[in-house]
């Protein structure tokens, strides 16, 4: 399956909801609103067989970023789900119940950048050290090691 | 009535640490919880500030093991950013090197299975087998691992030609002694009761929990990025993907071993038709964009995201290595297991964290004694291969005959 043919696939199933960025035809960004980031995810796991790879956050100015890395056994398309939530209260439903691979990642994103993932079973800490406090996310883009480490007074 | 056992946090089997939360019911394994973080070494923020050009040094230390695949994966994700091919030359040196890490990676994996399973003459014979790769690697680059030898468009330095009939001569010695090895597994009724059937990943748990690499394979899932999304020179040389249906322990260590066999096929290809020409693409400027970028490392599919601001650093960088997704399918192959399988479950996928020195501890919830070291852990599973070899009236040691 190339780009275009993925592209086509969605703008079929989702009409008017989506927005497809600059694509090669091996690579393919899309953009979903929050409310439809479930059924997109359900639709490119269980309908067109995909594999979440890896997600990724990070702060833009619009808010916190969230994107999903879907791989497709035996055809080279990416295809990466885009999502954008607020920064004063960054907050996605979990998509956990519906594919086990994203057990791990979300708690990773919720460690480092903060978003809430709704519906998760186990938001606990997986990566983030013991000595830094939960409201500190170090991939945001205030975080400054300097000043956090004179604060913990080992700089 | 059932009882928590925390394992680690330095895990009992590969020097690495990790700290997984079995729960029990006498000797059943009925949950699983792994803890980790006590490595975590922050290359993701640390990549923002560093040049693109310093990432690649930083990217070998990610893993000892795997430290070509890492530079590798993120070349790909800047050239795909950048939308450039590497010349062909380049794209032979990475195949060869990349296959070469894979050889070494898997006959280590055979060594720590063997020992665990009790057989430590597979232990020290297939360390013994992989020395000669590492020899060639450092011949070859300069150094036995971290071979700094990747930039954003090629490669840095050329290979030397003339180490390439000691490279076939050690090739076809390693065919036969892989060969040797993968009879022995196969004759062998006590490696059969110990691995078939345990630790099982059924293809619907692997495709949930989106598992990769050799622990995807073993379970019936066809995917390989080496065919998927074909790089260097695998669309120019013969090789085959191997995929086996069972799931267990003895699936994952067939399919690494056939794929040794593959790797020598692959290189031997590679270094026959070693084509002639320039090494790098040169690149003057990196433009603001995203690209994302894939490799099928020793362990599975490695990806790596990068995300340009124009400048010489990138906005951000992302990794995932294959343990990642490979790790969490324990809850899917441990949970029912026994107690004494869960140290060669653990193992099968080749859980990568990163290298550490060796403790673990199982306490009693009551006493806060400590009843088993990791060392016994792994003691337990040999005693059962032992006890095995026993009942069916074989040797302790597995029979080995090398024909040279």
């Amino acid at each position: 399956m190339t780009a275009r043919e993925m592209m086509f696939c969605l703008a079929e199933t989702f009409p008017e909801k989506l927005r497809f960025e600059a694509a090669s035809d091996k690579r393919l960004y899309v953009r979903v609103q929050p409310e439809d980031l479930c059924r997109v995810i359900r639709y490119v796991f269980e309908e067109r067989k995909g594999r979440l790879s890896t997600a990724t956050g990070i702060e833009t100015r619009e808010g916190i970023e969230v994107m999903y890395h879907f791989s497709f056994n035996g055809c080279p398309l990416i295809t990466t789900i885009k999502v954008t939530t607020p920064k004063y209260m960054p907050e996605l439903d979990s998509v956990q119940d519906i594919l086990k691979g994203a057990y791990w990642i979300e708690r990773e994103i919720h460690d480092f950048l903060g978003v809430v993932f709704k519906g998760h079973p186990k938001l606990e800490r997986l990566f983030k050290a013991r000595n830094i406090p939960e409201n500190i996310y170090p991939l945001r883009k205030d975080f400054d090691l300097k000043t956090f480490k004179e604060q913990k007074g080992d700089a | 009535m059932s009882t928590v056992i925390p394992i680690g946090p330095f895990h009992p089997l590969q020097d690495e640490p990790a700290n997984f939360l079995l729960t029990v019911e006498g000797e059943k394994v009925i949950n699983i919880e792994a803890n980790l973080g006590y490595i975590h070494k922050g290359h993701e923020l640390l990549g923002q500030s560093k040049t693109y050009d310093q990432i690649f040094i930083q990217t070998e230390r990610i893993c000892g093991i795997c430290s070509i695949s890492h530079t590798v994966c993120f070349a790909h994700a800047v050239e795909d950013l950048l939308g450039i091919q590497v010349p062909k030359r380049a794209a032979y040196i990475r195949t060869i090197l990349g296959e070469l890490e894979r050889c070494h990676s898997h006959l280590l994996w055979v060594g720590l299975a063997g020992h665990f399973l009790g057989y430590n003459t597979v232990f020290m014979w297939a360390w013994k087998y992989r020395e000669p790769v590492l020899d060639i690697l450092e011949a070859l680059t300069g150094n036995r691992r971290t071979a700094s030898i990747m930039k954003v468009g090629g490669v840095r330095r050329d290979l030397n030609e003339d180490h390439f009939p000691w490279v076939l001569e050690v090739m076809s010695t390693i065919r036969g002694q892989t060969e040797m090895l993968l009879n022995a597994v196969n004759d062998d009724p006590v490696i059969h009761s110990r691995t078939k059937n345990v630790g099982v990943l059924t293809y619907e748990a692997a495709t949930d929990w989106c598992v990769v690499g050799p622990t995807a394979r073993a379970s019936g899932v066809d995917t390989d990025i080496r065919r998927d999304e074909p790089y260097g020179a695998y669309e120019e040389v013969d090789w085959k993907v191997i995929v086996l249906k069972d799931g267990d322990v003895f699936a994952k260590a067939a399919v690494r071993l056939l794929e040794i066999l593959e790797s020598v096929k692959i290189v031997e290809q590679c270094v026959k038709q070693f084509p002639k020409g320039p090494i790098v693409t040169e690149v003057k400027h990196i433009p603001v964009g995203e690209g994302i970028g894939r490799y099928e490392a020793p362990r599975g599919e490695d990806i790596h995201y990068v995300r340009s601001n124009g400048t010489n650093m990138p906005e951000r960088w992302k990794v995932r290595a294959p343990s990642y997704v490979n790790i969490p399918s324990f809850h899917a192959s441990c949970i029912g297991g026994s107690i004494s399988d869960v140290t060669i479950t653990l193992a099968s996928c080749d859980p990568c964290y990163s290298c550490t020195e060796r403790m673990a501890a199982v306490v009693s919830p009551d006493s806060r004694k400590i009843l088993y070291s990791g060392a016994d852990l792994v003691r337990m599973g040999q005693e059962k291969t032992r006890a095995i070899a026993r009942e069916l009236g074989r040797p302790p040691e597995l029979n080995l005959k090398l024909n040279l």
